[in-house]
Order: C-alpha cells, then structure tokens, then sequence
C-alpha cells in the first residue's frame, strides 16, 4: 500500500475535508453571534458555510457540509441538555430543519452549478484566447507573405498581368506599366486585346472564347514570343507566358511578359555587323560597297541611313543613302546642305565632321530640324519625313577624318541611345577601315594605270626623235642627194639625238633624284639670280610661242641658301609648263615676295589651265595633263616632279592653283630666307643690261666622267658667255683639244683610263697648251694633293664642289686676263 | 617583186603621195627620200589641212601618223574613205599594239608599220600600191 496520495485524492480530501473545518466555523461565528441572535437564526451561519464549501469544493463538499451543519445545529441548538432555552417548539423546530436542509440543498446545487458553469467558462475563454492568438500570428504570417508577394510582384522586371475569363485586365505590376507605357489604372478593368497590334488585337477575344469552351490552347500553358503595342502606338517583340488558374468558381490568366527588344536588337546588331563586315571586305569600288551597307541598315537599325564623305576641298559629298521608304529619296537632298560651311551648323554630318565627335540626338527638335535643313524647302522635306532620333558618328581610321555616317529612325518610341550608338561607331569603324583601304587599292591602281600610261607615252616620246633620224641617215646613204639636203639631213639628225638625250636626263634626273641620289650644292645666292638663270634657260621656248614674260622681284636683294643650278632648274620648268600649257601667244608672270622669313616665287600664266581633277596630283610622278598638247613641245610630264623634290631638298614647300581648265595657272614655290645679311660675297659677274659678256670669254673644256658634273661646270661657264665643250675621259679631251683649242682646261682628276695628272702633263707638253689656264678639279683638297697638282702642271686647284665664285675667281685671274 | 592587180589599178589613177604627220622633221625628210625616188609627195602637219587637199589633189596613197593632237589619224582616215573611197592607207604608228591596229583596220587601213620605218620597206610598199613612179 502506498502512502502517497494522487493529486486527485488530495483534492478530494482538501475539498470534503474542508466541510468539518467550515462547519465548525460556521458553529463558532453562531456561538458568537449568540448574545446578538440568541435562539434566532441558528442555522444562518451554516448557510454561509454551504456556500463556501459549495464554491470552492462543489456539489459534494456543500451536501457534507450542510450535513454536518444540521447535525451540529441538531446537537447544539435542538438537544435538549442544550436546549434549555428552547422551549416546547419542537414542531416548528423540525419543520425549520426540514426547511434548512431544503434550502442549504438548494444553495448547494445552485452554487456548484454556479461554479461548474464558470469554471467551463473560464477553461472557454482560455481555449479561445489560444485560438485568438493562432489566429493572430497566422494573419501576420499572411501579412508577411503577402508583402512579400507584392514585392516580387511590384519589383520583377517581368510584367505580369492577370485577366478574367472575359479578356478584363484585373490588375497590371509596375514591369508591365513600364514596359507597355500604360499606369495600371488606366488599363485594368479594359480589355487586354489593347496591348496587341492588329491583327492578334481584333483576334484575341475570338481566341480567348475559343479557349475557354473547347480548351484549345495557342499560347496558354505554352508561351511564345509575340508582337506588343505600347501605349505611343510602337510595335515591339516580347515573350509572352500564359497560365490559369482559378478564383473560387472564376476561370482567370496570368500572362507573365518580357520585353525583348533589346535582345533581338543586340541580336540583330550582331547579324547586321557581321553582314556589314561580309560586304565591307569585298574590295570592289567602295561607293557600291556603302550603299550596300546602308541598305543593311534599314529597316532595322534605321529608317534612314546616309553615308557622307570627306572631299579634298573639305565639303562632304553624300556617296550613300538608304530608306525604309523609297519614295523618300528625292526628299534625302533635304537633309544638310553638304555645301555650307560646316562651322554654321550644330546638329548632324557637317558639325559631327567638325569636332570629330560622335552626336546622339534622341529626340529630333523643330530647333534640331531648322538647324539641318538647307532652307525652307528642305524644311518641310525633313518635317514631312517624321524623324524622331539620330544619329551621326565619324568615319575615321588612323587619327584620319574621312566622312560621317548618319542614321535616322522615325519609329516611335525608340530613341538612340548608348547601345546603339556603340554599334553605329562599331560599324564606322569597319566602314572606315573599307574606306581606306578602298583608297589605298585605289590609290595603287591609278599609280600602277599612270605608270603603265608613262611608260607607253615614254616609248613614243623616245621613239618619235627615232622615225626622222632614221629617215635622215636613209637620205643621207641615197644616191643624188645634194649637199644642202645632206646639211639639213645632218642638222635636224642633231636636233633630234639633243631632244633625245635631254629626255634621257630628264629621265635619269627624275629617277636619281627620286632615290635620293641627287646632291645639293648649297650656297648663299640671291633669288634674282637664280631667277635670271631659270629664265635664260626657258627663253627659246617662251619666245617660240611668242609669250610676253614679266618678272617682279622685291626691291632689296632676297638671299637664299640654294643650290643655284638646281634651284635655277625649278624656276626654269616652271617657266617651261607655262609656256607649254598655252596654245596661244599668252602671258606669264614671275613675282616674289619676302614675308616671315619666307620668299614666296609665283609664276603664273594664262594659260588653260589645270583641271580640278588633276589638281591634286599635279607634282605626281607620271602625271601629265592632255598629252597631245604636251607632245608638241616634247616632255615626259617630269617637270613638276621634278620641281617638287628638287625644292623640297631643299627645304621649301611647292603649291599649285588653278581656277579650272582656261583659268590658267599659278605655281607657289616657298623657300627659308637667310636671316642674317649674308657675309660680304664676290660680285658675280652676270649680263649687264645689254646682255653682253662683262668679261673677256674663254673657250674652255670641261673635262668630266661625271655627266651630271660636267654639266653643271659647263652651264655655270656657259652663263657668264664662255665658249664651252665636254669631255667624258682623257683620251677624248686631248682629242677634242686639238681641233677646239680651249684656253682653259677644267680637269677632273679621278678619270678612267688617263688620270687629271697625265692629261695635264700631256698638254704641257704641247706648246699650244704651255699657257693654258688648267684647273683641277677634284673631291680631295690636301696639302699633297695640292702639291701633285702643281707638278702636273696645274695652276689652279679646286676641291669640288666648286662653287661658282671660286670659278669666276680663277677665270678672271690676271695671269690668263692678259 | 610583182605588182597586184589592186596596185596596177591604184597606179592607173595616180601616184601622187599624201604625208601627214604632225612632226615636221618626219614630213620632211620622207618628203625628201620619196622625191628623191621619183614620187611627186605633198604633206601636211594635220587632219584638216590633209581632208583639204585631197579635194583638190589626186592621190594614190596616203601615208598617215597615228597619233595627232587633234584628229586622230583613224578619224582622218574614216573621214577619207567618205571623201575619197579608192583612196589607200598606210598608218605609221610609234606603238603597234593591238589597241592601235585594231581600230586602224577597221577603218579600211591597208597596212600599219611601226615607226621607225626604215626607208626601203616603205619604199617597196608604196611600189605595191602606186607602182614605180613614172
């Protein structure tokens, strides 16, 4: 047997054995209300007793302690040794007892139910505050999920979109306002039939119908990229995702949308590059090529697209141009005046070309299209062609400008922006690297074209002297020829070989100097006197066309450090261009002017002129205007060439301008100008005014294997009117020297074959010769060479490069004056 | 050498020479050879002066430069056959390609040499087709 109790017995026992202690309570509250209640109310106290037991102990504690009560009433009031004072009412007494019992019963029962009842509403009330609070932290567990719902809902990029079962927008996120243009409030409750273009828009409720009554299914439960129209009327591509569901007994759609026009653009951008690229790297004439690229282009990328490309004259010429609408292209003119100054405009090719930059003009202005348009004509072409946005980027490659690209859309909604504009400067990029290289083949060809023409017109210019010297030396072998045909025949057979070695050097000149074999002789000399050199050169054939030649120099004399052979050269082919290129007696003006530390010659003439074409290319090498014209003053079209290298040897600039053919012509050439006064320089001896020799002349003999050398000697002597004859070796010169006679020898000392030395030991000996003025001319200039050349019998000797006051020096020498 | 009947019949007409060539010396001194030969010869530096004389003058052949500034020796030809039809070309030409012999034998040319022509090949053509000179 256990002697712990169960919690429920000791209730119990709490409970029932409360009853003794409560009536006894009730006994001693009676016993003390004794003096106050006397025999009145004996049992009121037992009730209270009842009641207490009967709430906190229930039913059967309230019946134990009424029970006890009566007995304890029983015994203290109603037993008669106690009793005394109760006297004969035994009656009513039993009828009050009966009554007790009959009300404490009652008490008791209504108490416990009393208590029962709340005790029951007690446990309710605490099983519905634990509902309450299930309820609570499942509505904010809602709450939350709801948030968070909204939040992907508002945020996801995707638009989501959910109709009813009659086509009813019912609500519309922030993806979908953004991607369609439309605020929720203005589609929902509208059909969704209002986000499609025709035809899907007139189609969709049919379809929508359709679906529900037979569940055949085009896009619900599918998804498929499809065609949407936002709220501006543009058409654009998206993915579209459907499902259904249901809201209670409602059939309703989900459509989840994204906007991909940026992809099939990117997409497209690469197809169109790569297609761009394909064309641009079939090297065929690049016009061709640009127009094809412009047409890839549009639509897509453009609905218009212009190509402009930089001319020499620094206009831009339109070379392509695509339309989405062919019947736009007379309205292309409209579009920027290429013509203008490109420092008047602010939007478009023309200012584009101007700072190089590219310009996105998202959103084309009245204010843009004034700006662009030519006039008002223009003006209302460009109004007419509902541009929205463009575009113009740089054609350029190598730091190099050649054009600008343009593009135009009139699509709604779709600006230019960053995206496409790095796609446009993509395809400049390849469109420019073409044009280039375009350039360079064509370039290449048209100098391979003017050198297979050079050699051609070379052929027949060498073989045209040929047809009459060979017809002379026939003549000359015929019987019965007489002595003044064979003169002629001699003397135009002369003429003929001179015209051909002077094509010959020319020839031979250009090619020298072009590989750089050509030296210059630099010396301080005036521009008059080069000048004058020129002019006498080109005399015979400026006076055989009866031209009238005016010269105007500055007044104080223009020093320049030149190479007076060469530089005379210059001014002699331009004089001989000049005269050449009139057909008529005409003019020609020589004028200088000393500015900034520059002298600028101009020779100019009135003649026809050069073409804008040729312009360019006019100091080219194998470039020749008409060639017929050429041709009759004989000529490899060299001159210029010529001209060009010989004045950049020596550190000048050459320019050529024409108005056009008949405009005549003028050639700048631009030479540094000696700062300081030169050091005082021997006066060099030129014709005076009347053209008569200011020394005594001389029959000399310049003696050279070098031809270039030879010449040079002989022309600076033959300028100052002395007699002069070439020899190319020794043998020749002493063989010439016999019949010639020249009282002065130039001798060079390096010859083949007999040395300068031995040359002049042999005249020494001859008497003619005991007095000749020889002078060596030679590239070494020391103490023993000096010596050897004395023994030889020398009485001068010059170290080359002689310079023309060192000769004019020894020429005018007392010892042979006299 | 013999003598074709074309040339017998060239020679019937005339043995007259026409020369144009815009290079004098050329003019010249074929001028000089021929008439040395016997062959009475005119010549002229251009088209026009040469389309002028051949109205007035009576020629067996026509001894014709290529290139001219000006007209060409093809257009002063074509412009001969229209004047003169029985009139016989011969161009002389500095660059015999196919560029130039072409459009000379389209106008009816009869021969193209090149220049320089030495004289006695010259000499035996101008015998085939005017025959020795009188």
């Amino acid at each position: 047997m256990k002697l712990a109790m169960s919690p429920t017995s000791r209730t119990l026992l709490l409970r029932y054995g409360s009853a003794p202690l409560l009536v006894l309570a009730a006994l001693a509250v009676r016993v003390a209300l004794d003096p106050v209640l006397g025999q009145h109310a004996p049992r009121a106290t037992f009730y209270a007793a009842v009641v207490v037991a009967a709430w906190y102990g229930g039913l059967g504690p309230a019946l134990t302690t009424l029970a006890l009560g009566f007995l304890a009433v029983l015994y203290f009031y109603f037993w008669p040794p106690h009793a005394a004072a109760a006297t004969g009412a035994g009656e009513i007494e039993g009828v009050s007892l009966a009554i007790y019992l009959a009300v404490g019963a009652i008490i008791a029962v209504l108490m416990a139910a009393v208590q029962s009842a709340r005790r029951q509403a007690a446990q309710r009330a605490a099983e519905l505050e634990q509902v309450h609070c299930q309820l609570r932290d499942r509505l904010q567990d809602l709450a939350k999920a709801e948030h968070r719902v909204r939040a992907v809902v508002d945020h996801v990029v995707d638009g989501i979109i959910t109709i009813n079962a009659r086509g009813m927008i019912e609500s519309f996120n922030p993806a979908a306002e953004k991607i369609f243009g439309y605020r929720a409030e203005e589609v929902v409750g509208r059909n969704v039939n209002l986000l499609m273009p025709e035809p899907d828009r007139s189609r969709h409720d049919g379809y929508l119908g359709t679906y529900l009554r037979t569940g055949a299914a085009k896009i619900i439960g599918i998804g498929r990229e499809v065609t949407g129209c936002r709220k501006d009327g543009a058409h654009f591509p998206l993915d579209l995702a459907v499902s259904e569901f249901r809201l209670g007994q409602q059939r309703a759609f989900v459509g989840i949308v994204r906007d991909i026009s940026a992809r099939k653009r990117a997409q497209q951008g690469s197809k169109f590059l790569a297609d761009a690229s394909a064309s641009l790297a079939q090297l065929v004439d690049y016009e061709s090529t640009l127009k094809k690229v412009t047409r890839l282009a549009v639509p897509f990328f453009a609905d218009w697209c212009m190509v402009d490309v930089l001319e020499a004259d620094g206009t831009l010429r339109r070379v392509a141009a695509a339309h989405s609408d062919g019947r736009a292209i007379e309205r292309e003119r409209g579009w920027s005046d290429n013509q203008l100054p490109a420092s008047q405009r602010q939007h478009g090719p023309a200012a584009v070309l101007r700072t190089g930059c590219s310009e996105v003009i998202p959103v084309v202005t009245d204010e843009i299209l004034d700006d662009l348009a030519t006039d008002e004509e223009g003006l209302s072409l460009l109004r007419s062609l509902g541009l929205r946005s463009a575009m113009s980027v740089p054609l350029g490659t190598r730091g190099k400008l050649l054009g600008v690209m343009t593009f135009a859309s009139a699509e709604p909604g779709r600006p230019y922006g960053p995206e496409d504009l790095a796609l446009a400067e993509d395809l400049a990029y390849h469109v420019a690297v073409a044009l280039e290289s375009a350039r360079l083949y064509a370039e290449v060809k048209d100098a391979d074209r003017r050198k297979d023409e050079f050699l051609a017109m070379l052929a027949h210019e060498l073989r045209n002297p040929l047809a009459p010297i060979r017809g002379g030396l026939d003549l000359l072998g015929m019987e019965g020829v007489d002595a003044a045909t064979v003169g002629w025949a001699r003397t135009m057979m002369q003429q003929q070989v001179q015209h051909l070695v002077r094509l010959v050097d020319d020839l031979l000149d250009v090619s020298r100097i072009m590989r750089g074999k050509v030296q210059i002789r630099k010396e301080r000399v005036t521009l008059a006197e080069v000048l004058e050199r020129g002019i006498e050169t080109a005399r015979p054939v400026i006076d055989a066309q009866k031209h009238q030649l005016s010269v105007a120099l500055p007044k104080e004399p223009v020093w320049i450090e030149a190479d007076p052979v060469r530089m005379a050269q210059v001014v002699a082919n331009l004089l001989n261009n000049a005269a050449k290129y009139n057909e008529k007696p005409g003019h020609i003006w020589v004028s200088a002017e000393n500015r900034g530390g520059t002298v600028t010659l101009r020779v100019r003439d009135d003649g026809i002129g050069i073409d804008k074409e040729l312009l360019p290319r006019v100091f080219d090498l194998f470039t020749q205007a008409d060639r017929s014209v050429a041709r009759s003053q004989g000529g490899l079209g060299i001159g210029l060439t010529l001209v060009r290298s010989l004045v950049e040897l020596h550190g000048g600039s050459v320019e050529a301008r024409s108005g056009g053919l008949g405009q005549g012509s003028e050639f700048l050439v631009r030479l540094p100008v000696l700062a300081a006064p030169p050091v005082p320089q021997p006066a060099i001896p030129s014709r005076s005014a009347t053209g008569a020799p200011v020394e005594p002349r001389h029959r000399i003999l310049v003696v050279d294997d070098n031809v270039a050398a030879a010449k040079i000697l002989s022309e600076i002597a033959g300028r100052w009117q002395h007699e002069v004859q070439v020899a190319y070796t020794g043998e020749s010169a002493l063989e010439m020297a016999r019949t010639y006679r020249p009282d002065v020898f130039l001798l060079d000392i390096g010859l083949p074959g007999l040395s300068g030395y031995e040359v002049a030991q042999r005249l020494r000996l001859q008497p003619e010769f005991a007095r000749a003025l020889l002078v060596a001319v030679t590239g070494y200039g020391q103490e023993e060479d000096r010596r050897r050349s004395r023994e030889a019998g020398f009485n001068h000797h010059l170290v080359k490069p002689v310079s023309p006051e060192a000769l004019h020096n020894v020429l005018s020498a007392p010892a042979i004056a006299g | 050498m013999t003598i074709t009947t074309e040339a017998v019949k060239s020679a019937a007409t005339s043995q007259r020479i026409l020369i144009v060539d815009d290079d004098p010396n050329v003019c010249e001194v074929l001028s000089k050879i021929l008439s040395l030969r016997g062959y009475e010869v005119d010549s002229v530096y251009d088209g026009p002066t040469a389309l002028e004389l051949i109205q007035h003058r009576d020629y067996g052949l026509a001894l014709i430069d290529y290139r001219m500034p000006g007209m060409d020796g093809v257009e002063l030809y074509r412009r001969i056959r229209e004047l003169r039809p029985s009139l016989a070309g011969v161009f002389v030409t500095g660059f015999p390609t196919i560029d130039t012999v072409y459009p000379a034998i389209a106008v009816g040319v009869e021969r193209v040499i090149a220049k320089p022509a030495g004289s006695n090949e010259l000499l035996e053509i101008i015998q085939e087709f005017v025959g020795k000179p009188a």
